[in-house]
């Protein structure tokens, strides 16, 4: 992990950022195709704060399982929720 | 003999409870996100749409929708990676390097803390905050906008002021002791940035 790698991530995040906003009112008329493509680009930002900046990915396997399981359990519970929202409406 | 046996707490111990802190706070600000789509799902009159409130951006003339806000999570990833190099350069024990970056860290946290209070000014002269909000609308939208907002922003301001107490810490030390110090302070602020990522998307974009 030196400079030059992080200035990469650097770059991408920003990168990502402004394709949200350029998306945001411009490009494409549907709402569901926008929201899908807001939550991957916002997971994939996530990623690489976790994996880098918080450097979890030069941990020790077990350690790494005790960081991130929990949060796939959460995420997979406002799945759920996300869903039957919907249902009721 | 016990406290003989509390000095020896190694650093992966000290990582442990922090990541165990972390993961709590992930939960308060999960349960605000779900209130957030609580609310706006079964908001029975109009709910202000990203695009229109926002649309402020100090210092130029005219209206841009979210473009401020872009610009805040700009700044936020900018301190980010000042955070990074500070705890990098400390690692290779470069004491003045390692200050530098921090010095940059605070600035540009106090900047966000900044930018976010013009936002608020300017909501609030718009009409926007707790229990008010433009006719026609639903008052929910601006309680919990203010809610989130605010709470993340207490978070910035606690993570500028360990930052502060940390910057004052490494220039008194004589010996380079506090690695495992700084290093979960850097987690904190990383968290910070996190957090503002999943807000960029659930409350200002969707």
């Amino acid at each position: 992990m030196n400079y030059k790698k992080i200035f990469n991530i650097f770059i991408l995040l920003t990168f990502f950022t402004l394709i949200e906003f350029y998306i945001s009112f411009f490009l494409i008329n549907s709402t569901l195709v926008k929201n899908i493509i807001y939550i991957f680009l916002t997971f994939l930002k996530s990623y690489y704060i976790v994996f880098y900046f918080m450097h979890v990915n030069s941990e020790k396997l077990y350690y790494k399982l005790l960081f991130i399981l929990p949060i796939i359990l959460l995420l997979f519970l406002t799945t759920i929720i996300f869903i039957e929202y919907y249902e009721v409406l | 003999m016990n406290d003989i046996h509390l000095n020896k707490i190694n650093h992966q111990n000290w990582k442990l409870m922090m990541w165990l802190f972390l993961i709590s706070d992930i939960f308060t600000f999960c349960g605000f996100i779900n209130v957030f789509f609580a609310l706006r799902l079964n908001s029975k009159t109009i709910w202000p749409n990203g695009d229109i409130v926002f649309t402020y951006v100090p210092l130029i003339g005219y209206n841009i929708p979210l473009a401020f806000v872009t610009i805040m999570t700009f700044i936020l990833i900018m301190s980010s990676i000042s955070m990074y190099a500070s705890t990098y350069e400390y690692k290779k024990s470069k004491k003045i390097n390692s200050l530098i970056w921090l010095f940059f860290t605070i600035l540009i946290g106090i900047m966000f803390i900044f930018c976010q209070s013009l936002e608020w000014i300017h909501l609030s002269n718009k009409g926007y905050w707790f229990g008010k909000i433009p006719i026609g609308h639903n008052v929910n939208y601006s309680n919990i906008f203010f809610a989130i907002t605010g709470f993340h922003g207490i978070h910035v301001l606690i993570g500028i002021m360990i930052n502060i107490f940390i910057f004052i810490k490494i220039y008194l030390e004589k010996r380079m002791h506090s690695y495992n110090f700084l290093n979960n302070a850097g987690l904190y602020w990383h968290f910070v940035d996190l957090i503002w990522v999943f807000i960029f998307t659930f409350i200002y974009l969707i």
